[in-house]
């Protein structure tokens, strides 16, 4: 369980902190002296737990509540409150905690902490050159916590983070932005596409009807000098292209005399494949 | 997670102007040929005409009001003057067009000159037939306010639409080509001028440039390039 997690995650190699008697130095500020080397794991423990503000116990504890991603911002208040204060300390401890990595860079002035959650898609800290430590979180629902700033040493680092803020809000805004339209969109698909399968019913019913109202009246009359024929057909509606196709069918059955030239009728163009139910895709 | 599927959620213009409704009336308008959906986007130059606004609705005894609004004036990253009135229209009578209402505020087309805009048309229904005053300027006003104001309740439609500056929404990298393009035309001129001059003139210039770095870095290199030009040219010639 816990101490196997613990135990499991100190015997991973941190071959690049040599000089760390114990992770534990970055995590218990106030303990810093207090620790021996040859503490045993349950001392640890016992530690951890009886210090709710320190970051292993925090994490600890959240992993045996399963909630990560509350618990994550209040880690990140604590770090917010803590690294402000201890961050002096040579950042070479790293530590691990089952699926909590808890790891400080060796690379500034001021200790980066990076917390990445296994679960989520965690969050990051960032780190000026001139020591400012802005620590932005990200849980698994997204949310960002505000910069947590110290006094930037110059114009230019300021004007940068100035500017790194307004392009982080206008980039959000265009997503927002985009997403409001696919959103419109994929709702006028929808609507259009009910639409017109509700016109298309109706036009075909429509149809229907038509079909069974209309009384032809076929005249056949011949002209033997020019050696053609003609068809008039009178219909009590109106007359639609398709309605002549199945009239000319009709006449296929009939009995053609001999000095009739055949209709030849042409097969109507089928209809072409339409999209319905684009949503469900 | 409860995802929001209404587009003017999503953007931010219920919250920003206008508390949540639902949509009861059927609102179209139509610019330049084109319906407007919500979120699509417009030039200036399509919007510059008032847009044909339909309304829907049931029968000419209920009135409408319509208000549109620029909801991101100036520019998005700085709305000090939300929201910008861009037209009013009152006793629209319903199933009718905005034509047939009382203009209040005349429209005037949007030309935003920073950022991308959210024009928004928001449309409410009067409880009778009333005297609106026109507001005292465009600026800074408040949708929510003239609701309350003239008892109109939540709105009964709207939609929005995303209005951005012909040749695109400007920034720190037009700065940079309009910058750029400043040097290599007054680079050409000062050739003709006389190779001093130019000189002189691009040492003055890079001066100016002074605090944004990497404009400065950019017309460095520019004018650094035309120096040597010159110089080389001046050797050249003697």
């Amino acid at each position: 369980m816990a101490s196997s997690k613990v135990m499991a995650s100190r015997s991973p190699p941190n071959p690049d902190h040599p000089s760390s008697p114990s992770p534990f130095n970055i995590l218990h500020p106030d303990q810093t002296r207090g620790f021996a080397a040859s503490m045993n794991i349950d001392d640890m423990l016992t530690n951890i737990y009886s210090h709710p503000d320190s970051f292993a116990g925090f994490m600890l504890r959240d992993e045996a509540a399963g909630e990560p991603a509350m618990t994550l911002e209040d880690f990140l208040a604590k770090a917010g409150a803590v690294t402000e204060e201890d961050v002096r300390l040579p950042p070479t401890g790293g530590f691990g905690v089952g699926t909590t990595m808890l790891s400080a860079a060796t690379a500034t002035r001021v200790p980066v902490v990076c917390v990445q959650n296994g679960v989520a898609s965690g969050g990051l800290g960032v780190d000026f050159a001139n020591g400012v430590v802005a620590v932005g979180g990200g849980c698994g629902r997204g949310k960002r916590r505000p910069a947590v700033e110290e006094v930037p040493l110059d114009k230019a680092t300021q004007q940068k983070q100035r500017r790194m803020i307004k392009n982080r809000e206008s980039a959000a805004r265009s997503r927002e932005r985009k997403q409001a339209y696919t959103l419109e969109l994929e709702s006028l698909v929808t609507h259009l596409e009910e639409e017109n399968t509700r016109l298309l019913e109706e036009e075909a019913e429509l149809n229907k009807k038509r079909y069974k109202q209309v009384k032809l009246q076929i005249r056949f009359t011949t002209d033997f000098q020019a050696n053609k024929w003609f068809i008039e057909k009178i219909a009590v509606s109106t007359v639609k292209p398709v309605v002549l196709g199945s009239v000319a069918h009709l006449y296929g059955y009939l009995d053609l005399m001999e000095n009739l030239i055949p209709v030849v009728e042409k097969r109507r163009p089928p209809r072409a494949l339409r999209k319905i139910h684009s949503m469900e895709w | 997670m409860i995802r929001e599927r209404n587009p003017l959620v999503v953007s931010g213009v219920v919250g920003d102007v206008l508390d949540a409704f639902t949509s009861t009336v059927e609102l179209r308008v139509y610019s330049d040929g084109r319906m407007l959906c919500n979120g699509c986007n417009f030039r200036p130059s399509q919007v510059v005409a008032q847009p044909r606004v339909d309304i829907g609705g049931d029968d000419f005894r209920s009135l409408y009001t319509l208000v549109m609004v620029d909801a991101d004036a100036p520019s998005p990253s700085n709305p000090c003057l939300r929201e910008y009135l861009h037209w009013l229209v009152t006793d629209i009578p319903g199933s009718t067009g905005a034509d047939f209402g009382t203009e209040i505020v005349s429209y005037e087309s949007p030309q935003p000159s920073m950022g991308i805009h959210r024009l928004v048309l928001g449309l409410f229904r009067q409880p009778r037939r009333q005297m609106v005053n026109a507001p005292r300027g465009r600026q800074n006003f408040n949708t929510r306010e003239f609701s309350r104001l003239h008892n109109l309740g939540s709105p009964v439609a709207a939609v929005y639409y995303n209005c951005q500056r012909e040749g695109g929404t400007g920034g720190r990298r037009a700065f940079l080509r309009c910058g750029i393009s400043v040097v290599v035309v007054f680079g050409v001129l000062s050739l003709c001028l006389g190779l001093e001059e130019g000189k002189v003139y691009f040492r003055e210039l890079r001066r100016l440039c002074g605090e944004e770095r990497v404009l400065r870095v950019w017309l460095g290199i520019w004018v650094w390039a035309c120096e040597g030009l010159l110089c080389g040219i001046g050797a050249l010639s003697g």
